[in-house]
């Protein structure tokens, strides 16, 4: 696996998160295509085949420095172009809100995609090796089209593998054999149910926002419980 | 760690409106839902709920050239043009993004459902799936998932949350487990804060955007002897970290349940509240001089003036007292850079009394 791969996935994030949110954040980037790497695993793929791997930051978050470097190369390249983020999403029940003029600073930006950055991200969906990735990273940012995104990217905080490298200190490669064994066991539970019903679990889109409202859920379980 | 209840998640399966609307309409029906979730964000932008008071269908049909909607009644607009539109109720195609076909007539999801993937919103989000209504999971304090609003900054969000959340106590977990007398909202439960801390905890995890974890953090290690604040949030690729600190003000019950606890926080407790949280910012800075820390002090206000445990009946004036009073601040952290002006948020009695 080689750096088209790595472009794809930056731009076709990018892209797939523009319309529902307004852009990611490079923070937002990487949690997503953690999800898109879950999924395939979901899909019975290995996630060392992924094209890299990710380990996890000492608070907790998923991090791929192939990723996060080729990101940067795209910005510089202005393939992808760095946005003043919405102040926050235009919503009836906030515009009231809105008029509170205090300046705060740094201005948040968020990442979308330049006309050479979709030009270039046409080519390479042409490349067998970025089609074939296609399914997963549509399941990931397509999820935010049927949960809030922000509950996206803290739902996936609570992926077992993070959870486990928030106990230590430095930084855990992530998904390797004994990470992926928790999330594998919640996986077969979900194809499993999934299978007893016909016309059924061709969508990745499913399983996704169902095992991602899971781990949401879990989150408050836990916190009850304890 | 608790082992995750697999069992629940295989019960989320057989729940899930998606998976429902996949085995009854199949892959294009999954296309059509991709449509019309993203035009439903953008619809619940546009529509307040009370605009909706009287139920929203929104719909996509299978086939796209299909129009279910008379053409006599129905007008073509963007989602900018709906607030105009839409009083109370409405039946709306999506035919793209921003291209809708708008009627104020009520239509029959169910007979819709029939050749379209069929939203309805009747203060929660439903979708019609095999000739019924098939509601959709909710965590978020908000009637709608497509109607969450999301916030770039930590500031705005806690605005949000004071002047559209705790106001109203407009949240599940402040409605049902705050309050002694959940029916008026006059006296807190007995120990009150980790029911506050929840409902804050939880609502910015789904609301704030860029942000790495919202972490509630009473188990962390004590700096210098000092208690952690509450709720810690942290950025990734950045040193950027909040701490929030929660504190309440106001009568609550006591243990027994059958009078007013003796403990009565108020304005000298919430400036102990500051000053802790500073005396933590100064002790933090020295151990991690390279994170850029800041405060931000959360008060829930639950004040009302002449309440006493049997008081059957509390003026207008009484009941909202402290609407417009705010806390003296002595000294006012927030002249410190690190220091966030403390919010506080007042949580007003049900119906008061006018």
């Amino acid at each position: 696996m080689s750096a088209p791969t790595w472009a794809y996935d930056a731009l076709r994030m990018c892209r797939g998160l523009e319309q529902p949110g307004g852009g990611a954040t490079a923070a937002e980037v990487q949690i997503f295509a953690y999800l898109a790497c879950l999924m395939w695993v979901y899909d019975g793929r290995q996630a060392s085949d992924w094209g890299y791997t990710f380990s996890a930051t000492p608070a907790g978050s998923p991090y791929a420095r192939d990723l996060a470097a080729t990101t940067d190369r795209l910005r510089a390249r202005g393939l992808i172009v760095d946005r003043l983020a919405p102040r926050y999403r235009p919503n009836a029940a906030t515009a009231a809100h809105s008029a509170n003029g205090r300046s705060r600073s740094p201005e948040p930006r968020v990442l979308g995609v330049s006309p050479v950055g979709a030009s270039e991200l046409a080519a390479l969906a042409t490349l067998q090796s970025c089609s074939l990735r296609e399914r997963y990273l549509e399941a990931a940012t397509s999820a935010a089209r049927l949960m809030p995104l922000p509950a996206i990217t803290d739902a996936v905080t609570y992926e077992p593998g993070l959870r486990q490298a928030l106990r230590r200190t430095a930084k855990t490669e992530l998904l390797d054999t004994d990470g992926v064994t928790v999330v594998r066991e919640q996986f077969e539970v979900v194809i499993d149910a999934l299978r007893t019903h016909e016309n059924q679990g061709e969508d990745l889109l499913v399983p996704t926002v169902i095992w991602v409202g899971f781990l949401a859920e879990t989150a408050e379980t836990d916190r009850r419980a304890a | 760690m608790e082992r995750p209840d697999l069992e629940r998640l295989r019960t989320l399966v057989e729940g899930d409106y998606a998976a429902a609307l996949e085995r009854a309409y199949g892959a294009v029906g999954m296309e059509r839902l991709r449509l019309l979730a993203t035009a439903l964000e953008a619809i619940h932008d546009q529509l307040a709920y009370e605009l909706m008071q009287d139920g929203v269908t929104v719909f996509a049909t299978i086939d796209p050239a299909q129009r279910p909607l008379d053409a006599g009644t129905t007008i073509s607009a963007t989602v900018a043009r709906l607030p105009s539109l839409v009083r109370g109720r409405a039946t709306i195609q999506v035919l793209g993004y921003d291209d809708l076909l708008v009627s104020t007539d009520d239509y029959d999801p169910f007979a819709l459902a029939e050749e379209a993937v069929v939203y309805r919103f009747d203060g929660a989000d439903h979708f019609v799936v095999d000739g019924a209504l098939h509601e959709v999971i909710n965590p978020t304090p908000f009637p709608s998932l497509w109607g969450t609003p999301t916030f770039f900054e930590l500031e705005d969000a806690l605005e949000f949350y004071r002047d559209s959340i705790a106001l109203v106590c407009d949240c599940d977990i402040l409605a049902e487990e705050l309050w002694h007398d959940s029916d008026r909202r006059w006296i807190l439960r007995n120990s009150p804060e980790d029911t506050m801390q929840h409902s804050l905890w939880r609502y910015l995890r789904q609301t704030l955007r860029g942000k790495n974890r919202v972490a509630e953090v009473d188990r962390e290690q004590p700096v210098a002897g000092l208690r952690p604040p509450d709720i810690k949030i942290t950025w990734s690729e950045t040193t950027r970290i909040a701490l929030i600190e929660v504190k309440w003000i106001g009568a609550s019950v006591n243990k027994p349940g059958d009078g007013l606890s003796t403990f009565v926080p108020d304005e000298s407790d919430a400036n102990d509240g500051a000053q802790q949280l500073a005396h933590y910012l100064d002790a933090n800075f020295r151990r991690a001089p390279n994170h850029q820390t800041k405060g931000y002090l959360v008060v829930f206000d639950a004040r009302r003036r002449n309440l006493r445990f049997d008081t059957t009946e509390l003026s207008y004036e009484d009941a909202m007292y402290y609407l417009m009073r705010d806390i003296l601040w002595e000294p006012d952290h927030a002249t410190r850079h690190d220091f966030a002006d403390p919010l506080r948020c007042f949580m007003q009695p049900l119906r008061p009394a006018a």
